[in-house]
């Protein structure tokens, strides 16, 4: 039997309650533990050899250093995490093509190229790989 | 300067200078550049360097015991405080024998106190009126700045200069207990002359006059005189820099391994300037610059007291940074081609824009590119330093357990430059394009140095088997000495350079399919023992000849090793399937070509975030905000 009581209007209630209404633009709170994506702050481009080398490479300066890698094959993610725990995301979807290729990977080499041209630093980051199948 | 003088008035210096007019017509000011420097170092042609020449006004005024004229003008030569007093026109328009009075007494009394020049650098700095009130009291009465010398004592300077500028001036000893500001004696021992001239095949010539350092001689430099001709050899027509005589050069380039105090001490005007000199040549020499812009930069520095003195502050604010430049142009490793462009740019960025020098946020991001460099430096070859200048030394010494881990990583990032990849990018710049590009022009081979030296087999290149032949040299004196010299094969590289290998085989050569040309292991000239032993991975360097080229050495090496030549692989190219981050459909695999040619790929929509552009729509299928 359905309760009703769960079939609320959030935004209703609110409006009575005097509850401003939250903006639904997405905004990352400033002491949130999320970066913005690393797709969306640079220029990115993800390179994978076929035995599972990965490499990262970007444009502009991390706010943090990356300190480990987590890949859900499941939701077809990247995200890389910071040595202060912060979490940023890849911002592209890590098709089915590179499945094959990046599951074979240990470690992700991240490498800052500055205007595009010229390598500036270069550390790799432990690759954790997720596949729990559903 | 030496004009109103009458012939038995002039000094040396004037006398030389007025026989380098007549002889060519064309004299430099060194004063009007703001320049001082001991010495004066051209004289009717003879290339004579400024630090020479305050040495030898040092021994004049009567250090003479081997090695002590030496001593001091080395010692003045970082004291930057001293020497931004010298750059006053007060002590530089002094006339030669007052200058003769004082350095004198500078002399004798830095010979009973070698602390002196310290001490009163110190005081220079501490006090920021000392240096004017110094410069007017030399002006007034210089017997009264010899008479103080002998009364400082370290850190008593101000009070010296400050009661022999209210004594009478003719009587120094009017107020015994406080003698003469001591101070001026350094100062008028560390007055300087611009030395060597250089003249360039641009519109003005222009003097590189060293800046500072030789404190000692103050009568022989000090400004007044101008400076000589140009050097024979630097003749209009010739290229414009060649090997310039600059002692703030030579300083410089000592602070390599200086502590933080010993530098923010040497950094003056004079030093920048003269940095700003040995930049522009370096620019010219190394990374073909154009002369006009690398003129044009040492002279807006030279020029400008303003942005002199903020270059300074800058640079003292900066000591890591004075180190790193100072390590970069004391190294003479020739550079790998593609390395040379890209540092060629940051040059060319500097010397466009000099007030980057003074920018802290700007020289602070050059230090830390400089300091990569050198990690990555000798054994490695990926990324140089900004000025592209390999800073040798074996990195094992430098970052001791590093070496492994970053052994690894340039093996890792070897692997990335060729073989079967895929590939996503968010807009239609390569960045691995680039990344092949830069790594095969730092040298890649350095990873399979490091790893495969030891099979590297020098060949003697004559028939003899010997690595050293014994050649006659005749010196400049005339005298003939016996020296030797390496016996070596000379190859044209691409650039047209020729260069002087030992000829050597046991490591693989790498053709590059797209255009033949071939790069392999060489090792320098000298880089072996006399029994053909490999001295190190550092004497060995990459060689990139064109088809032609590599198949008339690999003759030589054939005739050399019993027939046979260097064995040549094809380089394994870099083959690439693109994903498309929206689609994901994948692009058939092409072949990655080396260059720029990322930038010209077919265009993809940008995907960088804008902070006005409204939110991206949620990408169901990726659980979270898309984002990008």
């Amino acid at each position: 039997m359905i309760d009703e009581d769960d079939d609320i209007n959030v935004f209703e209630k609110k409006q009575a309650e005097g509850i401003e209404v939250i903006d639904k633009k997405y905004v990352i709170a400033p002491d949130a533990p999320v970066l913005p994506t690393l797709a969306s702050q640079c220029e990115c481009e993800l390179l994978v050899k076929e035995d599972g080398s990965t490499m990262v490479l970007y444009t502009k300066p991390l706010i943090e250093e990356i300190e480990w890698v987590d890949y859900d094959i499941d939701l077809s993610m990247l995200t890389f995490v910071t040595w202060s725990g912060k979490v940023m995301g890849l911002g592209m979807k890590i098709h089915r093509p590179f499945r094959r290729y990046l599951r074979l990977g240990k470690e992700v080499v991240f490498v800052h190229m500055e205007n595009g041209e010229t390598p500036k630093s270069l550390y790799p980051a432990k690759m954790v790989i997720r596949n729990i199948g559903i | 300067m030496a004009d109103a003088k009458k012939p038995e008035e002039k000094g040396w210096l004037d006398q030389a200078a007025d026989a380098a007019v007549s002889a060519t017509g064309k004299v430099v000011r060194a004063a009007d550049n703001a320049r001082t420097s001991v010495g004066n170092a051209v004289t009717g042609g003879n290339n004579v360097s400024a630090t020479d020449k305050a040495i030898a006004d040092a021994k004049r005024y009567g250090l003479t015991q081997p090695g002590q004229a030496e001593k001091f003008v080395e010692q003045a030569t970082l004291m930057g405080n001293i020497n931004e007093l010298l750059e006053n026109p007060k002590i530089k328009s002094l006339s030669q024998d007052k200058k003769d009075l004082i350095g004198k007494a500078v002399v004798q009394k830095w010979q009973e106190n070698p602390t002196l020049l310290k001490n009163f650098n110190s005081d220079l700095g501490k006090d920021t009126s000392l240096s004017a009130k110094i410069a007017d009291l030399a002006a007034k009465n210089p017997s009264a700045v010899a008479g103080v010398v002998k009364g400082y004592n370290g850190g008593n300077a101000a009070e010296l200069v400050t009661s022999a500028s209210v004594a009478p001036t003719a009587k120094p000893q009017v107020s015994a207990a406080k003698a003469p500001s001591e101070t001026a004696a350094p100062v008028a021992a560390t007055s300087q002359t611009s030395a060597a001239p250089v003249v360039k095949a641009s519109a003005q010539p222009r003097s590189t006059a060293p800046t500072s350092s030789a404190p000692a001689s103050i009568p022989a430099a000090v400004a007044a005189a101008p400076v000589a001709a140009p050097l024979p050899a630097q003749a209009v027509g010739q290229p414009a820099r060649g090997a310039s005589t600059n002692p703030s050069l030579e300083a410089f380039k000592s602070l390599a391994n200086a502590d933080d105090q010993t530098i923010k001490d040497a950094m003056s005007g004079p030093m920048i300037a003269g940095i700003a000199d040995g930049m522009a040549d370096e620019a010219v020499n190394k990374f073909g610059v154009s002369s006009n812009l690398a003129e044009a930069f040492a002279s807006r520095i030279s020029e400008n007291p303003g942005l002199r003195s903020k270059v300074v502050e800058n640079f003292k604010n900066n000591p890591q940074f004075v180190r790193e430049l100072a390590k970069s142009m004391k190294s003479n490793e020739p550079l790998p081609e593609g390395v040379r462009e890209i540092a060629k740019k940051t040059m060319v960025g500097v010397m466009e824009n000099p007030e980057k020098l003074a920018d802290d946020k700007y020289v602070k991001n050059l230090t830390s590119q400089m300091q990569m460099g050198s990690t990555f430096s000798t054994g490695m070859g990926f990324m140089k330093n900004m000025f592209g200048i390999d800073l040798g030394g074996k990195m094992s010494g430098i970052m001791g357990g590093f070496e492994q881990f970053f052994k690894k990583i340039m093996h890792f990032v070897d692997q990335f430059t060729g073989g079967n990849f895929i590939s996503m990018r968010n807009s239609g710049m390569s960045l691995s394009k680039s990344l092949g590009a830069a790594w095969d022009q730092a040298g890649s081979y350095e990873n399979v140095a490091a790893n495969g030296i030891k099979y590297l087999k020098p060949l003697s290149a004559t028939a003899d088997g010997k690595f050293y032949k014994t050649e006659q040299v005749k010196q400049a004196d005339g005298s003939v000495i016996n020296r030797e010299v390496a016996n070596t094969v000379t190859v044209k590289s691409l650039s047209g350079q020729d260069l002087k290998i030992v000829p050597a085989t046991g490591l693989q050569a790498v053709r590059d399919p797209r255009t033949g040309n071939v790069s392999f292991i060489a090792i320098k000239e000298g880089g072996v023992e006399k029994d053909g032993k490999l001295k190190g991975a550092s004497e060995t360097m990459q060689v990139t000849l064109s088809r032609e080229e590599f198949a008339k050495y690999n003759q030589q090496v054939a005739s050399l090793n019993g027939g046979r030549g260097m064995e040549v692989a094809d380089r394994v190219p870099m083959n690439v399937a693109e994903v498309d981050r929206r689609s994901g459909v994948v692009s058939p695999p092409r072949e990655y070509v080396y260059g720029n040619e990322g930038r010209n790929a077919a265009p993809q929509p940008t995907l960088v975030a804008d902070a006005n552009k409204p939110p991206p729509v949620q990408d169901p299928s990726m659980g979270m905000a898309a984002g990008g």
